[in-house]
């Protein structure tokens, strides 16, 4: 602990804080610019200038270390004109015609900060050069004339998404930030997070669905999660007038700590904004899908659903909320006793860890694992285009050293990141492990007593000539492993859909050998639940003659689409119309993720409610009523005792 | 340190990159060879353009936008390839108060020349430097990496005509 006064107040802070730090802990304001909490000091803006006893010149607070006794004064005549200069300088830099600029009036850093220091003007002649505008990519635009170079995106980009887009090219007033090579941000290895979007402090960096929708002050911010894929991230909605704005990450959440991917800022909005909603119930009449009641809809479905039931199949969306999940089971399984009831991904993603819990209990770790680990093993599962978040922890570690080992049968879409990249034949990935394990025992980092590992040259001879990767990097690949301190394996769907779980098996070997975290990504937001109550079976659509399809606000695909295809009578769920609505015989109008509440279960078995952030129109109800009401049509009623359902049923995760 | 076992094709069959991965390999493939690496581009190719910055970028495992960062940041890396021969004038403070305002200018009468431009017959390429930190000598131009220093403008003038004339 070191002590120091900062405007004659005593504070105490641990070693290596800084004295901005310490000021914000001690509730004393220090303007800044460059500096933003979640990213490491940069000290390029100057604002945050502050007068230390004895040093000669004022010192930027952001990246000044406390030591003990020092003196820090936050306000005099010389700092407030100081800060002016700074201001002026930045202002002057490049052109700022603040009524332009979307976040003028209160959402702008710059502009905050220069009207608390009683700015009106500035006295510097502004840099008349105009500089491009970098519009090429779908969801966001770059300014450069907004540009204060404060180089939060870039630090952004590497430090809390790990991809490296952005940097800064020449120097001096020069100073451009560019992605890449000085490609357009469109044509570039951008992934369209919007973190940079996120933390830009100017107009700079401008989300092009919200800007000119309204400033903060006029909008309301609701905290929730996203429930785009299994990781759940939090989110904060911004709203104004029941629409909703812009959507960003939540620092405060454990499960991403801020980090979003594109699906959760902006692709969730699309069906929203282009979308044609359900307005009500509808029958099919004469051929032809007509407005009903719900009480019409909901006594022809019972009807259909009362004379099929023989040969009824249903299934649920598997992005559904837990509350919805487990209706849908307690009426067909429980109350209607159907056979052919199954969640959307029929346990792609759960079978073998399912297995596997019920000998072995909970075997898979959390995510927050990947912030410490010095060595990642992913398998089967590309965390560059599915659970971006997962991919963003593990890329944004390697620069501090974490190796990262794919093993992958199409290369690998890690770009030149990892340390290597183990390219196997499909459906080798059990003997690419064994390989690994046998691998670490020759090479004496680990030793292992079972008869498999006896004749570890012949294992890993074996591996090789099934994989079809050269011995040599499967040897370099466990030495990697076998040297590290906290190694984590992450795997997906190649892995995690064989109910056997034998590949699983020999993971969970390798991983007590190293005493690695298991991570596996889950497909949908409610995978784990789905697989919880039971529906992860295999489902034959095609021989059904009635199907209830609960879709929620997801389209069918086209594999779905096929399966119903020669179904006489289809009872559907739907938020939005899409092709199984059209073919339809009655539809029932649900809610989209945000005008409905519930609880989801993430990859790592968290459970986070989703709350409901916009009213509903028309007559939409949300998911789970709606199957209650179903279900009170045909008789049942269902209880929401959905927590010790959950439970009841060994897990991989623990579900808490 | 880890091994890296995933390697780079060079980008064509060009001899002079095994100078360049030599380069690469004396250091380690440290992420800190950044800058002597580009200097062997530099220097094996006269110029360090796009499929280059890509090879290093993978090869040393660091990102684009880092390399193309150091790339422009020095003057002294070029992008382009460069006429048969290279003028670096020192805009720099000391140089510019010094007459190299006046070089500037005459390079771009005489020759048409701005500064990052080669001229059409490949010639001559005219680079634009700031202080290269040898303000005792200023004003400072670079023949072909020789620093020559406290000329007069007509001096120098004299010089670039000699020394272009000279060398066609
Ligand atoms: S775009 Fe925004 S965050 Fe990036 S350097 Fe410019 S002002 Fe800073
Ligand atoms: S959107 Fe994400 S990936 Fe793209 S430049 Fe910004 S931070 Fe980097
Ligand atoms: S990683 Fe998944 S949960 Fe997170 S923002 Fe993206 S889609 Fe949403
Ligand atoms: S906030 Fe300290 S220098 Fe920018
Ligand atoms: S100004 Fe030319 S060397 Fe410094």
């Amino acid at each position: 602990m070191v002590h120091l006064t900062i405007d004659g107040k005593h504070i105490e802070v641990p070693e290596g804080t800084t004295v901005l730090r310490a000021a914000q802990q001690a509730g004393i304001h220090i303007p800044t610019l460059c500096d933003h909490p979640h990213l490491t000091p940069y000290g390029g803006c100057r604002l945050c200038l502050v007068d230390v006893k004895g040093a000669r010149t004022l010192q930027p607070s952001c990246t000044l270390p406390a030591t003990e006794g020092l003196e820090v004064t936050t306000v005099n005549e010389q700092i407030s004109d100081a800060r002016k200069f700074v201001l002026s300088m930045i202002f002057s830099e490049r052109n700022h015609f603040c009524p332009y600029c979307q976040v003028s009036g209160g959402d702008c850093e710059l502009q905050n900060a220069a009207y608390e220091q009683g700015m009106t003007h500035w006295m510097i002649q502004p840099n008349w050069n105009t500089y491009k505008v970098d519009a090429s990519n779908p969801y966001f635009s770059y300014e450069a004339n907004r540009c204060i170079l404060c180089r939060r995106c870039v630090r952004t980009c590497q430090e809390l998404v790990g991809n490296f887009t952005l940097g800064v090219e020449q120097r001096g007033a020069a100073s451009i930030l560019v992605a890449d090579l000085g490609v357009p941000l469109g044509e570039s290895t951008c992934v369209s997070c919007g973190m940079c979007v996120q933390n830009c402090p100017t107009g700079a960096m401008m989300d092009r669905r919200a800007a000119y929708r309204g400033l903060s002050a006029d909008a309301e911010t609701i905290k929730t999660i996203c429930t785009g894929c299994s990781v759940g991230c939090g989110i904060e909605v911004t709203i104004r007038d029941n629409n909703i704005i812009a959507i960003n990450g939540d620092y405060d959440s454990p499960v991403n700590q801020g980090v979003i991917c594109k699906i959760g800022r902006w692709q969730s909005l699309e069906a929203m904004d282009s979308g044609v909603a359900v307005k009500t119930p509808m029958i099919r009449k004469n051929g032809e899908l007509v407005s009903a009641s719900w009480e019409e809809a909901l006594a022809f479905a019972s009807k259909a659903i009362d004379t099929t039931r023989q040969s009824l199949a249903a299934l649920a969306s598997s992005s559904l909320s837990v509350e919805t999940l487990y209706a849908f089971k307690k009426l067909f399984v429980d109350g209607l006793a159907i056979q052919s009831v199954s969640a959307s991904e029929m346990g792609k993603y759960t079978n073998a860890q399912k297995s596997l819990a019920v000998t072995n209990g909970v075997f898979e770790g959390h995510l927050s694992a990947l912030n410490n680990a010095d060595c990642v093993v992913t398998i089967g599962e590309d965390l560059i285009h599915q659970h971006e978040v997962v991919g963003f922890m593990i890329k944004r570690n390697l620069p501090k050293g974490t190796a990262l080992i794919c093993v992958d049968t199409d290369g690998s879409a890690y770009g030149n990141l990892p340390n290597s990249v183990i390219k196997i034949n499909p459906g080798t990935e059990q003997q690419l492990v064994k390989g690994l394990i046998a691998g670490m025992v020759k090479l004496g980092v680990k030793s292992c007593a079972c008869d498999g590992c006896k004749n570890p040259d012949q294992v890993v001879q074996d591996a090789a000539n099934a994989t079809g990767v050269e011995s040599t990097l499967i040897l370099d690949a466990a030495y990697i492993l076998g040297n590290a301190q906290s190694p984590v394996i992450v795997y997906g769907s190649t892995v995690t859909s064989d109910v056997d779980a034998s590949t699983l098996t020999t993971i969970k070997c390798l991983s007590d050998m190293i005493s690695a975290e298991m991570i596996s990504v889950k497909g949908n937001a409610n995978s784990v639940a789905s697989a919880q109550f039971g529906l992860d079976q295999p489902v034959d659509m095609h021989t059904a003659k009635a199907a209830v399809i609960v879709l929620g606000d997801k389209q069918p695909c086209d594999e779905l689409l096929n399966a119903v295809s020669k179904v006489n009578t289809k009872i559907v769920f739907s938020a939005y119309q899409n092709a199984l609505v059209e073919t339809a015989d009655v539809v029932f109008p649900v809610n989209n993720w945000a005008e409905e509440e519930g609880h989801f279960i993430n990859m790592d078995g968290t459970v986070q409610k989703r709350s409901q952030i916009l009213a509903a129109n028309g007559q939409g109800k949300a998911s789970a009523q709606a199957i209650h009401d179903l279900a009170a049509q045909l008789g049942f009623s269902i209880d929401d005792h959905w927590m010790e359902a959950l439970q009841s049923t060994p897990a991989s995760v623990t579900i808490a | 340190m880890i091994k890296q076992t995933l390697t780079p094709a060079f980008p064509s069959d060009d001899k002079r990159w095994r100078i360049v991965e030599t380069a690469m390999k004396r250091s380690n493939y440290q992420a800190d060879a950044l800058i002597e690496t580009l200097h062997a581009v530099q220097e094996a190719f006269g110029f360090v353009d796009e499929s280059a910055m890509q090879f290093v970028s993978a090869r040393l495992n660091l990102p684009a936008s880092k390399v193309y960062g150091v790339a422009t940041f020095y003057n002294l890396f070029q992008m382009k390839p460069a006429g048969e021969h290279t003028l670096s004038v020192c805009t720099g403070t000391a140089c510019h108060v010094k007459g190299n305002d006046q070089i500037v200018e005459f390079l771009r009468e005489e020759y048409g020349l701005n500064p990052g431009d080669t001229t059409p017959d490949g010639k001559l390429s005219f680079i634009g430097a700031r202080c290269v930190g040898a303000c005792g000598l200023a004003p400072v131009l670079i023949f072909d990496g020789k620093i020559v220093g406290k000329l007069s403008v007509d001096e120098m003038k004299q010089k670039i005509r000699e020394w272009v004339n000279d060398e066609s």
